[in-house]
């Protein structure tokens, strides 16, 4: 609906309310002009102060729901991405090697149906629907893998679409891009495959860099 | 007319008075004797004129009687009056043939006669000269005015000598206007403000008197005082609006309060009462597994 380009999103509610956090407030203001759908009407029967202050709070209830990290996305994407996979067993089997996987340009989706219910008084229990779709297309990336793990990122480009639907109706669109410059070290290196296909010993040490590390990835959306 | 026979006289019957006279008879002449003349009062003067100088004096001029009556004339007697043949005496043995009458009446008609007074009496009056008296001068009184500033308003007075009304009016609309006795700054400039007083029956029409002043500048921008009244009025209403809308919602302000719900977290409850109902919205986000697809765009 509104093409944009925040800079570097770091979540979804970034890539669409930008990074000022005003998603609450432009969310009340969205909801305060058509909420639509039978939330509407109930909200319509309540005093104006008390439906203010719902609006309010179903705003930042929402806001809450959307606030999805890109880097989580584009992990999730990366383990399901078959050439990463397969290049992850084979260093895994042999130990000690490395690959270079080139990455076609490949779209990463992720869609979520998150929604706000809202009981007012004795009147049937409101919805507001969400409906937020991420959509990153990365190409001329290089993957690094070694012991089944993505240890490092060589260049590539990105390009982040957000949409928000509110009660099936479109309400938000934002695009982002983003250039990877040089080679980007993902430290211990991210897991790609099942936890299970892993040595044991390292389980302890998997789950921590699994935790860390998506914070310290200035993959897609990081330039 | 007269008649002298030697030393005898001889009666002579005449409507005029008769004069003797004994004088000594020249060498040139048969002796002494007397000599006898008929006299008479002089006749009335002529080319009477009445001039009105002021509104209180009338000159009168005359010329001597064509005849004196055989004598010389000792002076001459004015009459005065306000209407045609109604004149009295009023100066007697004038001497000379000019004689200003004062004490007048201003803006009134008098009418003159006068006759030629000798040793032998009064003669008949000369013709009427008539003049009428002229109105009465007056002055005004208008003293100076001092500077003002664009958009004043004041009023300004003068009076006249007859203490009648004196009129105002400006020489210079554009910097300054007067209506009655107010007088309005509107541009800056000289500023010259006229009194006039047109006279009436009794007096003439005065000399105008201006005074002149100097219009400035405010020093700030001009603004019309009618725009600042106006825009006070619509701030003191607004305010005044906006006070009654504060302590109106204040009144009926509604007690909403927000709670944490005791179910699960992130359930909040909105509780509100203030319009004579209470209202409880229970509010509770759910989140969305979602889906993570991946799709190759080129082989």
């Amino acid at each position: 609906m509104t093409p944009g380009a925040p800079a570097w999103p770091h979540t979804t509610l970034e890539l669409l309310f930008g990074a000022a956090g005003t998603a609450p407030e432009s969310l009340a203001a969205i909801l305060s002009g058509n909420v639509g759908g039978n939330l509407g009407s109930a909200l319509e029967r309540l005093p104006r102060e008390i439906r203010k202050t719902s609006i309010r709070k179903i705003s930042e209830a929402a806001a809450g729901l959307l606030d999805v990290n890109l880097i989580d996305v584009l992990i999730a994407g990366w383990r399901k991405h078959q050439d990463l996979t397969t290049a992850a067993r084979r260093t895994l089997a042999a130990p000690g090697s490395t690959e270079l996987v080139d990455l076609a340009t490949y779209q990463v989706t992720e869609e979520q149906q998150p929604y706000v219910s809202v009981l007012i008084d004795d009147l049937p229990p409101a919805t507001l629907q969400l409906g937020l779709s991420v959509v990153l297309e990365i190409s001329a990336l290089l993957a690094g893998i070694s012991a089944g793990r993505l240890i490092a990122v060589h260049s590539g480009r990105c390009d982040i679409t957000g949409k928000l639907a509110m009660q099936g109706a479109d309400a938000i669109t934002k695009r982002a891009h983003s250039e990877l410059p040089g080679v980007i070290t993902l430290g211990q290196g991210l897991r790609l495959l099942p936890a299970q296909d892993y040595p044991s010993v390292t389980e302890q040490a998997d789950r921590a860099n699994d935790e860390a590390a998506p914070a310290n990835s200035p993959t897609c959306g990081h330039g | 007319m007269s008649v002298l026979a030697g030393a005898c006289l001889v009666p002579v019957i005449l409507t005029s008075t008769l004069a003797f006279t004994l004088a000594p008879r020249g060498p040139s002449s048969q002796g002494p004797g007397l000599a006898a003349s008929v006299v008479s009062p002089p006749g009335p003067p002529t080319g009477l004129t009445a001039t009105a100088v002021s509104s209180s004096e009338v000159d009168l001029a005359w010329a001597a009687p064509a005849s004196d009556g055989g004598l010389r004339v000792t002076g001459y007697d004015i009459y005065k009056g306000t209407s045609s043949g109604g004149e009295t005496m009023y100066a007697g043995l004038v001497r000379g043939t000019r004689y200003p009458v004062t004490g007048l009446t201003s803006r009134t008609t008098y009418y003159f006669q006068v006759t030629a007074v000798n040793r032998a009496g009064q003669g008949n009056r000369s013709i009427e000269a008539i003049a009428t008296t002229r109105r009465s001068r007056q002055t005004i009184s208008f003293g100076p005015l001092s500077a003002r500033l664009i958009d004043a308003k004041f009023t300004v007075s003068a009076s006249a000598s007859s203490r009648l009304r004196v009129l105002f009016s400006s020489d210079t609309p554009r910097v300054c206007t007067v209506s009655g006795s107010t007088i309005r700054t509107v541009a800056a400039g000289r500023c010259t403000i006229r009194a006039s007083q047109g006279g009436n029956t009794k007096y003439q029409p005065a000399a105008d008197v201006t005074q002149s002043f100097t219009v400035r500048h405010r020093s700030g921008p001009h603004i019309p005082r009618t725009l600042i009244i106006v825009l006070v009025a619509i701030l003191v209403v607004g305010a005044a609006a906006l006070l009654v809308r504060r302590w109106w919602r204040r009144l009926h302000r509604p007690d909403v309060r927000v709670e944490p719900h005791d179910g699960p977290p992130g359930v909040v409850r909105v509780h509100g009462s203030g319009t004579g109902a209470t209202h409880t919205v229970n509010i509770e986000p759910h989140a969305s597994a979602g889906t993570t697809t991946v799709k190759e765009l080129e082989p």
